[in-house]
C-alpha cells in the first residue's frame, strides 16, 4: 500500500494505492492520526485502491467520525469495486462519496 | 594465572642469571686469558730484552775488567821499567859525575840480618876483589844503594833492584840470606852478565823484559827488567829490577766472574803464562813449545795475534766444544796480553734464571688467577643462587599479588552459578581488575534487574496469556458449540463453526429460539480483532439475542442494538450482522442485514441463490440512529441456509488471490446436500486448499440452517 499526501490550504487529499486490509490499515491509521490536525476538509482519492476490507472501512469510519465536526470527508475517485464493497457493507449510506 | 605470571617471571630471572653466568665466565676466561697471555708476551719480551741486556751487560764488564785487569797488571811492569830506567838513570849519573861522589862502602852483614833488606855486592867470574881497580868501581857504584834502597821501599812489587856491571860488578837491594852475604870473608860470586835480563838488554840495546825466569835467590817465577847503561856509547853495564809474579798470579787467581769464568795472561810468544782454568788451550801449558799465535783454533790464534798486536775487544770462541765470550786486551808494557773469558752459558744463565723465576711467577700468579676466578666464580654461582631464591620468593609473592585478585575475582564469578548472581567485591585492589570486577558486579546488579523485570514481563505475559486462553474460552463457550443444538427438533438442522484468527477472534454467531415455532439466526463480525473486540462482540451478543428475545422485529432489533453499542464506542469497532427469524411452521424467514455478507441458499435441487436485501444498511455502532430495513423471504422444504463472514471469500492466497464468492458458490452447489457438519468442513478444507501456507488473517465463521420439514407436521414431532 502506499499513501499519497497532497495538502491544499486546510483541505487535505489523501490518494491510497493498492489493498487496504487487515494488515495495512494500521498504517493509514497511524497517518490519519498524525495529520489531520487542523484539517477542515479530507479528501480521499480511491482511484487506485483496489481492495478495502473490514478493516480499512473501520479506518475510514474513524475518520469519518473525526471530520464529521469540521466540513466533512469526502470519498473520489471510487472503482466499482470498492463501490461495491461500499455498498455490500452499506456504507454508501454512512460515506460521503462523489459520484 | 599464579603459575603461567611465576613461570614468566622464573624464566626471565633464569635467563638473566644464565646470561650473567654466561658473561661472568666470558670475562673471568678473558680476564684469564689477558693475564696469561700479558705474562707470556712479558716472558718473551723479558727474554729478548734481558738476554740482549745481559750479553750486552756481561761482554762489556767482561772487556772493561780485561782493560782494567790488564792495565793494573802493566802498571807493575811499567813501575819495575821506570825504576829500572831511574837505576839506569843515577847509574849513568855517577859514571859521568865520578869526581862528584866518594868511596861509598856497603853495609856489612850478619846472619842477624837476615830476612831483611839490604844492599849487597857480588863479582862475577874471574873478577879479581882485590883488585884496585875493581874496589875502585865498587865504591863507586854503591853510591846507588840510596837509590836501590829507595826504589824497593817505594815499590812493593819490586823484589829486588840491581846494577850489574860490564866489568862484572853486580850491587842489589834485596833481602838478606845467607846467599848473599859474606861468610867467611868469602866474596859472592854472581855474574850479573850472564843473567837474561843482562844478555838481552845489551842485545836489544834499550829496556827489555825477561821472560819468567827462576828468582835466582828465591827460586820464586818472576819477572826481569833490563836497561842497558852506556857511556859515550860504550856499554857500562845493565840496571834492573824485578819483580815476582805473585801479584799478577793473584790478578789472574782473584779474578772471579761467574762460575767458570776466568782470567789469563798470555806473553808475547803465545805462551800462557797465568791462567785461572787448568783445562782446555787457554791452562798453562808444561809445552815450552805450545804457542797460541799458531794454535790449531783458528779464532783463539787470530784473537792471540789481535791481542799482541795492540788491539783490544771481545769474540766469541769456542774451546773445547763451548762457546765462550773472550774479551782481551793488549799488556803494552810488556807486549802481553790479558784475557777474560765466560762461558756463553753463563751470559744467558741470569736470562734463564730470571725467566725460570718470572715462569715460576707466572704459574704462581698463573694458579693465583685460577684460584682466584675460581672462587670469584664459586661466589658468583652462590651469590647467583642467593639472588635466585631471593627472586624466586619474590616472584612468587609477586606473582601471589598480582593473581591473587583475579583469582579472587574468578572465585567469586565460579560461584555466580545458576540463579544465584550475588556478586560482592568488598576489596579495594585498586588495579585493573579493581575496575574489572566493578564493571562484573554493576553488570550483574544489571542482569538482576533486567531477570527480575524479564519475570514480570514474562509472568504478566503468561497472566495474560492465561487471561487471553480464558477469554477465548469463555467466548467459545458463551458461542452455542453443542450439537445437535436442539435434538427434539428434527424439523430443522443446524451446524456452525468458529476459527478465530488470533486467540479470540472478532466473529460470533448465535442460534435461538424465541418461541416453540420461531428460530432465531445470527452472524456478525466485529471490525478488529483480539480482546477489544472479542469484548464487543460479547455486547453485541448480548445485546441481539436480548432484544430478540423480548420477540422485537430484526429491524428493530438491529437499531436498537446499534445505538447502544454506539455508546461509549471509543474505539470506533463496528460490527456488521446479519440477523433472520424463521417461523419454523410456515418457513417464512424474516431478516435484516448491517452490512453484512449476504448469506445463500441452497435449494434441496442444489441451486444456489444468494439472498440480496433489496437496501443494504451500514454496519452496528458505525452511526447512531441508523434505520435497518426488514425483509421477508420464504424457505421450502429442504431449503439450506448459509451464513459466514468475511473471512471465507476474503481468504487470500500467497498471490494475493481472494477465495472469492464464484468459488464458495461452487462448492455449495457441490456439496450443498451433505450433512451440515459436512458441508462446512468441506469449505473450509477448500479454503484451506486455496489459502496454502499463506497465514490466515481473519475469522472465519460459518452457520448453516437446514429446513427438514414444517413444525407441527407429524413427522416432525419428537418421538
Amino acid at each position: 500500500m502506499n499513501i499519497t499526501k497532497e495538502q491544499n490550504g486546510n483541505e487535505l487529499t489523501i490518494a491510497v494505492e493498492g489493498r487496504l486490509d487487515t494488515i495495512t490499515a494500521p498504517e493509514l491509521d497511524k497517518e490519519l492520526s498524525t495529520v489531520l490536525n487542523g484539517i477542515t476538509k479530507l479528501y480521499f482519492d480511491f482511484d487506485k485502491l483496489d481492495y478495502i476490507s473490514s478493516a480499512g472501512l473501520r479506518v475510514l469510519l474513524s475518520a469519518q467520525k473525526v471530520m464529521s465536526k469540521q466540513d466533512g470527508m469526502v470519498m473520489r475517485n471510487v472503482k466499482p469495486e470498492i463501490m461495491e464493497i461500499f455498498e455490500v457493507t452499506g456504507f454508501v449510506d454512512i460515506l460521503d462519496i462523489e459520484n | 594465572m599464579r603459575k603461567k605470571i611465576l613461570r614468566v617471571i622464573l624464566l626471565t630471572i633464569a635467563i638473566i642469571i644464565i646470561a650473567v653466568c654466561g658473561l661472568f665466565f666470558t670475562q673471568m676466561m678473558t680476564i684469564q686469558k689477558i693475564l696469561v697471555d700479558g705474562s707470556q708476551k712479558a716472558s718473551d719480551r723479558v727474554k729478548s730484552m734481558s738476554e740482549d741486556a745481559m750479553t750486552a751487560e756481561i761482554s762489556e764488564y767482561l772487556k772493561e775488567s780485561a782493560s782494567a785487569r790488564a792495565e793494573i797488571a802493566d802498571e807493575e811492569f811499567a813501575d819495575v821499567l821506570s825504576s829500572s830506567k831511574s837505576i839506569a838513570a843515577c847509574a849513568s849519573y855517577i859514571y859521568e859525575n865520578r869526581d862528584k861522589y866518594g868511596k861509598s862502602t856497603l853495609p856489612h852483614y850478619t846472619s842477624q840480618n837476615y830476612g831483611e833488606y839490604g844492599t849487597v855486592c857480588a863479582y862475577g867470574e874471574g873478577v879479581d876483589p882485590e883488585s884496585e881497580e875493581v874496589q875502585s868501581e865498587l865504591a863507586l857504584i854503591s853510591n846507588l844503594q840510596g837509590s836501590l834502597k829507595a826504589i824497593n821501599e817505594l815499590n812493593p812489587a819490586i823484589a829486588t833492584s840491581y846494577f850489574a856491571t860490564e866489568t862484572g860488578l853486580y850491587v842489589g837491594n834485596e833481602i838478606i840470606s845467607d846467599i848473599n852475604v859474606y861468610s867467611n870473608e868469602k866474596p859472592v860470586l854472581f855474574d850479573g852478565r850472564e843473567r837474561p835480563w843482562y844478555k838481552e838488554a845489551v842485545e836489544e840495546g834499550g829496556a827489555v823484559f825477561t821472560g819468567i825466569i827462576e828468582d835466582a835467590d828465591t827460586g820464586r817465577s818472576a819477572v826481569t827488567c833490563g836497561v842497558p847503561v852506556y857511556k859515550d856509547g860504550v856499554l857500562i853495564g845493565v840496571a834492573g829490577a824485578g819483580m815476582y809474579l805473585d801479584i799478577i798470579r793473584e790478578n789472574i787467581d782473584s779474578y772471579r766472574i761467574g762460575a767458570d769464568g776466568f782470567a789469563c795472561v798470555v806473553n808475547s810468544q803465545g805462551q800462557v803464562l797465568f791462567s785461572g782454568t787448568d783445562t782446555g788451550p787457554l791452562a798453562v801449558s808444561d809445552d815450552a813449545d805450545n804457542d797460541l799465535r799458531t794454535s790449531s783454533n783458528k779464532t783463539l790464534a787470530t784473537l792471540t795475534n789481535d791481542a799482541l798486536a795492540g788491539v783490544s775487544g771481545i769474540r766469541l770462541i769456542r774451546l773445547d766444544g763451548e762457546e765462550y765470550y773472550a774479551a782481551f786486551e793488549p799488556m803494552t808494557t810488556v807486549g802481553w796480553a790479558y784475557f777474560t773469558v765466560l762461558p756463553k752459558g753463563e751470559v744467558t744463565k741470569p736470562t734463564k734464571d730470571l725467566l725460570a723465576e718470572l715462569n715460576k711467577n707466572d704459574m704462581e700468579q698463573k694458579d693465583f688467577v685460577a684460584s682466584s676466578i675460581l672462587s670469584s666464580i664459586l661466589y658468583g654461582i652462590i651469590l647467583l643462587l642467593l639472588v635466585g631464591l631471593l627472586a624466586s620468593i619474590a616472584s612468587r609473592r609477586l606473582a601471589n599479588k598480582l593473581s591473587d585478585p583475579i583469582v579472587m575475582l574468578t572465585d567469586k564469578v565460579s560461584k555466580l552459578e545458576g540463579d544465584s548472581l550475588d556478586f560482592e567485591w568488598d576489596t579495594d585492589t585498586g588495579d585493573e581488575v579493581q575496575k574489572l570486577a566493578e564493571s562484573f558486579g554493576s553488570m550483574t546488579s544489571r542482569m538482576k534487574q533486567y531477570i527480575k523485570d524479564i519475570t514480570e514481563i514474562t509472568a504478566e505475559k503468561e497472566r495474560i496469556g492465561a487471561e487471553l486462553s480464558v477469554a477465548t474460552n469463555i467466548q467459545a463457550s458463551m458461542l452455542p458449540s453443542v450439537f445437535p443444538a436442539f435434538p427434539n427438533r428434527r424439523e430443522f438442522d443446524l451446524y456452525a463453526t468458529m476459527e478465530p484468527a488470533k486467540e479470540v477472534g472478532g466473529d460470533f454467531y448465535d442460534f435461538f429460539l424465541i418461541d416453540d415455532s420461531h428460530l432465531g439466526l445470527v452472524i456478525a463480525d466485529v471490525s478488529g480483532k483480539g480482546v477489544p473486540a472479542a469484548l464487543f462482540m460479547v455486547i453485541a451478543k448480548t445485546l441481539i439475542k436480548n432484544h430478540a428475545q423480548e420477540g422485537e422485529s430484526v429491524d428493530d432489533v438491529l437499531a436498537i442494538s446499534n445505538n447502544q453499542l454506539c455508546e461509549g464506542n471509543g474505539e470506533e469497532m463496528f460490527v456488521t450482522a446479519w440477523i433472520g427469524v424463521i417461523d419454523l411452521k410456515t418457513g417464512v424467514m424474516r431478516y435484516c442485514d448491517a452490512g453484512h455478507e449476504n448469506p445463500y441458499i441452497i435449494h434441496s435441487d442444489n441451486t444456489v441463490e444468494m439472498l440480496v436485501p433489496p437496501k443494504k444498511r451500514p454496519p452496528l455502532a458505525a452511526m447512531e440512529g441508523m434505520k435497518y430495513i426488514p425483509n421477508e423471504t420464504t424457505l421450502r422444504k429442504g431449503d439450506s441456509l448459509y451464513l459466514y463472514t468475511d473471512g471465507v471469500p476474503e481468504a487470500t492466497n500467497t498471490d494475493n488471490e481472494l477465495y472469492g464468492t464464484d468459488r464458495l458458490m461452487r462448492v455449495l452447489e457441490e456439496k450443498g446436500n451433505e450433512e451440515l457438519s459436512a458441508l462446512l468442513h468441506d469449505i473450509r478444507k477448500d479454503v484451506d486448499e486455496f489459502v496454502g501456507d499463506a497465514p490466515q488473517f481473519d475469522d472465519i465463521t460459518m452457520l448453516a440452517f437446514r429446513l427438514n420439514g414444517f413444525t407441527g407436521e407429524e413427522s416432525n414431532e419428537a418421538v
